[in-house]
C-alpha cells in the first residue's frame, strides 16, 4: 500500500524538516501524556471502586432478600410469640429454616389467639405456606450460596487495660464507649478473610498480656487469673501465634554470652563514678571512642592511644539502636507444656547482628525485647468474640480488649440494662460505607440474643434481618436477581420477600451513583483533553501539507487519486494517534507498576500522606483497567483519524497544475 | 485510417489575472499513436496550460478531450494519468526523499503493482535505468544527481507504466547544451522504439524540426 509507505516517510523525523519533526514530537508527547493520565486515573478509580465493591458485597452480600411488611404482618411471623414450641419468642430466619414445624402453634396447649390475629396463608392445594423454608428450597435449587443475617444495635463499652511495660505491675485503664450496629457474621461468609486486618505485633503482645486477665461485664472489673489457668490458656494461645522476629529496646543491655568469643568493635566507654563501667557499642561519626575487644571470654576497652583497659564481668554492654533478632520460641515445643503463665517469660532463641558482630543467645521477652514480626490468627472461639471496624484501631483498641454490649430489655416491671460480654478478636476493613465504622461483626447467636431482647432500635424491621446471597461474578447480579424473583413467584412467596442487588442498597446507592458520575465526568474530560491534544495533529498536518505541496502535485501527476492523497494524511494522523497511545500505555503500565514508590515519593515531597489510607487503602490499585485500555485504544486513534481528515481534505483540494506550475 | 490516441476539440481556457484572459481559444488537436509533435510558442502563450489540459492535470473551461478512446469527463482522471500518460517536466519534479529506483517505481506503486525484487515492474525499472544509462546510480538519492541525470530519471519514471502518450514540458529548459542533446536524443529514441506518442513543448527550433509535426501556439490558437 503506497499510501502507508508515503505516510510513514512523512512521519519519520528528518533533519531537513526540523520544525515539522519537533511539532510532530510535541504532538505525540502531548497525546501520550493525556493517554497516560486518563489510563492512570481510570485504572486507579476503577481499582478503588472494585475494592470498595468487593468490601461492600463481602459484608452485605451482592444480593439481599429482605422480608416485606406482609411477612412481618403474617400469621407465619407472628405466631411464634404465642407458641410454646417457639418458646414464645420470635426466631431468626435461620432458625425458622431449621425448625421442624412450619406452624408451631398448638391450639390445645397454647393460649387462644387474639380476635383479629391474621389467618394462616395457604396455597392453592390448601398447604400452609412457609415463606422461609420455600425461599431456602428455591435458593438451594438455583445452586446459590446463601445464609441469613441479622443486624442489631447496642452500646459497646470497651475496657482498654494497658501495661506500661512487659511486666503486669504497672497498669493503666481507659474506657471507650460508642453506639454501634451489631451485624451477624456467618462463619462461612465467602472472602471475609480478605477484609480482616492482620494482627500487629502490638495486638499479639496485648493478646498475650490479656491472657492472664478476666473481665466481668456485670461489675466492670478485671481480675487476674490463677497462674495455672493462665499457663493453660497461654499454651493454647501460643499455638496460633508464630513470632519470627523480636526487637530490642534502645539501650538494651546485651547479655555477655550473646557475643562470640573473639571480636572487635568500635565502642564508647562510660564510667560513672562509683558504678560499674558501661560500654556503648558503635561510634557515631564525629564522636571520640575506642574499641571493645573480646578475648577468651574477657572484655577489654582499647582507647585511641592504644591504652588497654580490662573490663569487669559486670560491665554492661549496650547498643544505642534497637537490634532485630530472628526468633524461635523455646518454651512451647509442640506437645510440651508451657512452663510459665506470663508471656513475658516466654523464652526465645535469638540470632542477630550488631554491625558485623554476630549475636546469638536465649532471652525472655520481658528482658527488654518486643515482638517485631508475627504471623497470628485469632479465629472466633466463642460467641463473645467480635470484629471491630478498623477505625477502632485509631482509638487505641487492640485485639484482646474486653468489654460488653449494653442494651435495654423489658424486665418484669420496667426496662432494664442488659450486658453481653465481648472480646475483640480482630479488626476488619468496612470500606467507605457511612455506617461502616459503626458496624461490629459478631456471631449470629449474639446478634439474635440482642434482637430478641431489644426490637425497638429500628423503625424498619426489614433492615434488621434477611438472607444474603453470594455469587462470584458481580456482573451477573442483575440476572441472578431476576432469576430469584421468577423462582419466588413460581414458589408463591413473592409477597413475603424483596430481592435487592447491591445497586439498590440504601447505604451504598448514593456512593455508587457518585462513582459512576465521577467516572463519566472524567471520561468526558479525557475525551475533551484528547480532542484538544489531537488538534495539535491538525496544525502539524496542515504544516506538512504545505511542506509537501510539490510532492502532492507530483504524485497526482503520476496518477495518485485525490482519495489516495487524503488517505496519506489521514494515515499520518491515525499513525500519530496509535504511536501516542502505545507510548502512553507503556508509560501508564510503568507508572502503575511503581505506583507505591511514586506515591511514597510524592508524599515525601508534600510532607504528609498523599492519599488518605482510610479512603484509598494502604496502597493504590496497580492493575491497568481493561475498560480504560479499550477506551483509549478506540478513542485516541479515532480522534487522531478525525484530526487527520481536516488536512487530508485540504491536501486533496490542491490543484496539481497550479502546484507544478508554481514550483517550476 | 488510424484513430487518434488523443483528441482535443475546441478547448477553451481562461484565467483571471485580474481580468479574464483567454489563453486557449477553441484549440483542437488530434495525436496519432507513435506520433512526435512539438508545440512552440512564446512564453505566456499557454503551451504549458495546453500540455496540462492534455495530461488532465487541468480542466478546460470548455471543449472535449478524449484520450485512448475515453472521454475525460466521464473517466477517472487519476487512472488515466497513471495508465496512459507519462509526464516529463522542465523542473524534473522528482521526489527528493527517494532513491533513483524508488522514483522510477513510484507510478507502478501508485498503480498497486508489485515492486518487490524480481517483479515485472522492478525489472522494467531496471531496464529503463539501463536505457537512460543510470543503472549504476539506482540507489543514489536524486539530490546527488546532475540536472541531465535527473531528467533521465524522470524519462524512465514517465515510461515505467508503459504509457501510450508522453507529455514533455520543455524537458531541456534547465539543461546545458551537452545534456540537452542527450535528453532529446534519448527521449526521441525511446519513444520511437516503444511506439509512444510524444508531445514536446519547446522553444528549441532544432528539436521542433525533428518532430513529425511542429505546431505553434499563438494568441490562444494552435497553428
Amino acid at each position: 500500500m503506497f499510501e502507508l509507505s508515503i505516510a510513514r516517510k512523512y512521519l519519520l523525523p528528518k533533519r531537513r524538516q526540523l520544525s515539522v519533526s519537533l511539532i510532530a514530537l510535541m504532538s505525540v508527547l502531548v497525546i501520550s501524556l493525556v493517554v497516560w493520565l486518563v489510563l492512570i486515573f481510570l485504572s486507579v478509580t476503577e481499582g478503588i471502586e472494585r475494592g470498595w465493591l468487593s468490601k461492600l458485597t463481602t459484608l452485605n452480600g451482592p444480593l439481599r432478600i429482605t422480608p416485606t411488611q406482609e411477612y412481618f404482618d403474617s400469621y407465619y411471623y407472628r405466631i411464634d410469640q404465642f407458641a410454646q414450641n417457639s418458646d414464645y419468642s420470635i426466631p431468626s430466619i435461620g432458625q425458622k429454616a431449621l425448625s421442624l414445624k412450619s406452624d408451631p402453634y398448638d391450639p390445645l396447649s397454647d393460649m387462644e389467639l387474639p380476635h383479629r390475629f391474621p389467618k394462616p396463608d395457604l396455597d392453592q392445594t390448601g398447604q400452609f405456606i412457609d415463606p422461609v423454608k420455600r425461599a431456602y428450597q428455591t435458593l438451594a435449587s438455583l445452586g446459590l450460596s446463601f445464609h441469613d443475617y441479622e443486624i442489631g444495635g447496642a452500646m459497646v463499652r470497651l475496657q482498654m487495660l494497658r501495661s506500661r511495660s512487659n511486666t503486669t505491675h504497672d497498669l493503666q485503664q481507659n474506657i471507650l464507649t460508642q453506639v454501634a450496629y451489631v451485624a451477624s457474621l456467618a462463619q462461612n461468609t465467602p472472602k471475609i478473610s480478605d477484609l480482616m486486618i492482620l494482627p500487629t505485633p502490638a495486638d499479639v503482645e496485648h493478646v498475650l498480656f490479656m491472657n492472664s486477665m478476666d473481665f466481668h461485664a456485670e461489675t466492670e472489673t478485671i481480675e487476674r487469673l490463677s497462674p495455672a489457668i493462665s499457663a493453660g490458656r497461654l499454651e493454647q494461645l501460643i499455638k496460633t501465634i508464630h513470632i519470627d522476629q523480636v526487637k530490642s529496646t534502645p539501650y538494651w543491655p546485651i547479655p555477655h554470652n550473646f557475643f562470640p568469643s573473639r571480636f572487635r568493635s568500635p565502642a564508647k566507654l562510660l564510667s560513672p563514678p562509683n558504678e560499674a563501667a558501661h560500654v556503648i557499642l558503635g561510634v557515631h561519626p564525629g564522636e571520640k571512642g575506642g574499641s571493645l575487644i573480646s578475648e577468651k571470654g574477657a572484655f577489654y576497652f582499647v582507647e585511641r592511644d592504644g591504652k588497654c583497659i580490662p573490663l569487669a564481668d559486670n560491665t554492661t554492654l549496650f547498643s544505642e539502636d534497637p537490634i532485630v533478632f530472628e526468633a524461635t520460641l523455646l518454651d512451647a515445643p509442640s506437645g510440651e507444656k508451657i512452663q510459665t503463665e506470663h508471656f513475658g517469660k516466654l523464652c526465645f532463641s535469638l540470632r542477630g547482628k550488631l554491625g558485623t558482630i554476630p549475636l546469638k543467645g536465649e532471652a525472655p521477652l520481658e528482658e527488654g525485647l518486643k515482638i517485631a514480626n508475627v504471623l497470628a490468627s485469632f479465629p472466633r472461639k466463642s460467641i463473645e468474640d467480635v470484629y471491630l471496624p478498623k477505625q477502632f484501631q485509631d482509638s487505641g483498641v487492640l485485639i484482646g480488649d474486653q468489654g460488653y454490649l449494653s442494651f435495654s430489655a423489658h424486665g418484669a416491671s420496667s426496662m432494664q440494662e442488659q450486658r453481653i460480654p465481648l472480646t475483640v478478636a480482630g479488626f476488619y476493613d468496612p470500606g467507605i460505607m457511612a455506617i461502616g465504622n459503626k458496624c461490629i461483626l459478631a456471631s449470629p447467636e449474639l446478634v439474635h440474643t440482642l434482637n430478641a431482647a431489644n426490637q425497638s432500635f429500628l423503625i424498619d424491621p426489614s433492615f434488621s434481618t434477611g438472607i444474603q446471597v453470594w455469587i462470584d461474578d458481580l456482573s451477573k447480579v442483575k440476572l441472578t436477581k431476576t432469576t430469584i424473583e421468577t423462582a419466588f413467584a413460581k414458589a408463591g412467596i413473592t409477597k413475603y420477600w424483596k430481592v435487592s442487588s447491591y445497586h439498590d442498597y440504601d447505604f451504598a446507592k448514593d456512593l455508587l451513583l457518585q462513582f459512576q458520575s465521577d467516572k463519566m465526568l472524567f471520561t468526558l474530560i479525557g475525551i475533551i483533553i484528547l480532542g484538544v491534544a489531537c488538534c495539535n495533529i491538525i496544525s502539524l498536518l496542515i504544516l506538512l501539507v504545505n511542506d509537501k505541496k510539490k510532492e502532492i502535485g507530483i504524485l497526482q501527476a503520476m496518477g495518485a487519486s485525490t482519495r489516495s492523497i487524503a488517505l496519506i494524511f489521514t494515515l499520518c494522523g491515525a499513525g500519530m494517534g496509535i504511536l501516542s497511545s502505545f507510548i502512553g500505555i507503556g508509560a501508564a503500565l510503568m507508572t502503575l507498576h511503581n505506583i507505591d514508590t511514586i506515591v511514597h515519593f510524592l508524599s515525601f515531597l508534600q510532607g504528609h500522606e498523599m492519599f488518605n489510607t482510610l479512603f484509598y487503602g494502604k496502597s493504590l490499585p496497580n492493575a491497568l483497567s481493561s475498560e480504560a485500555l479499550r477506551f483509549i485504544l478506540i478513542t485516541t486513534p479515532l480522534l487522531s483519524l478525525l484530526a487527520g481528515l481536516v488536512p487530508a481534505l485540504k491536501a486533496c483540494r490542491l490543484r496539481p497544475s497550479a502546484i507544478l506550475r508554481s514550483e517550476a | 485510417m488510424t484513430s487518434p490516441i488523443l483528441s482535443a476539440s475546441k478547448i477553451i481556457k481562461s484565467f483571471l489575472n485580474p481580468t479574464p484572459i483567454t489563453v486557449l481559444n477553441e484549440v483542437s488537436l488530434d495525436l496519432l499513436p507513435g506520433e512526435f509533435v512539438a508545440i512552440r510558442g512564446r512564453s505566456g502563450e499557454g503551451k504549458s496550460t495546453l500540455l496540462h489540459i492534455l495530461g488532465t492535470l487541468e480542466k478546460p473551461d470548455a471543449g472535449r478531450l478524449v484520450i485512448n478512446g475515453m472521454d475525460t469527463k466521464s473517466s477517472s482522471l487519476s487512472v488515466l494519468r497513471n495508465d496512459t500518460i507519462g509526464f516529463i517536466f522542465q523542473a524534473f519534479n522528482l521526489l527528493d526523499d527517494y532513491s533513483v529506483l524508488e522514483n522510477v517505481l513510484m507510478p507502478a506503486r501508485i498503480a498497486r503493482k508489485s515492486t518487490a525484487l524480481g517483479s515485472p515492474a522492478r525489472q522494467r525499472a531496471l531496464d529503463l535505468l539501463e536505457t537512460v544509462r543510470l543503472r549504476p546510480r539506482m540507489d543514489f538519492s536524486t539530490r546527488l544527481l546532475s540536472g541531465g541525470e535527473k531528467q533521465r530519471v524522470s524519462i524512465a519514471r514517465a515510461l515505467i507504466n508503459d504509457p501510450k502518450i508522453l507529455l514533455a514540458d520543455e524537458p531541456s529548459g534547465n539543461l546545458d547544451t551537452a545534456n540537452r542533446e542527450i535528453v532529446h536524443q534519448l527521449l526521441i529514441e525511446v519513444c520511437r522504439k516503444e511506439g509512444k506518442t510524444l508531445v514536446i513543448v519547446t522553444h528549441d527550433q532544432e528539436l521542433a524540426h525533428l518532430a513529425d509535426r511542429a505546431l505553434t501556439l499563438k494568441e490562444g490558437r494552435l497553428l
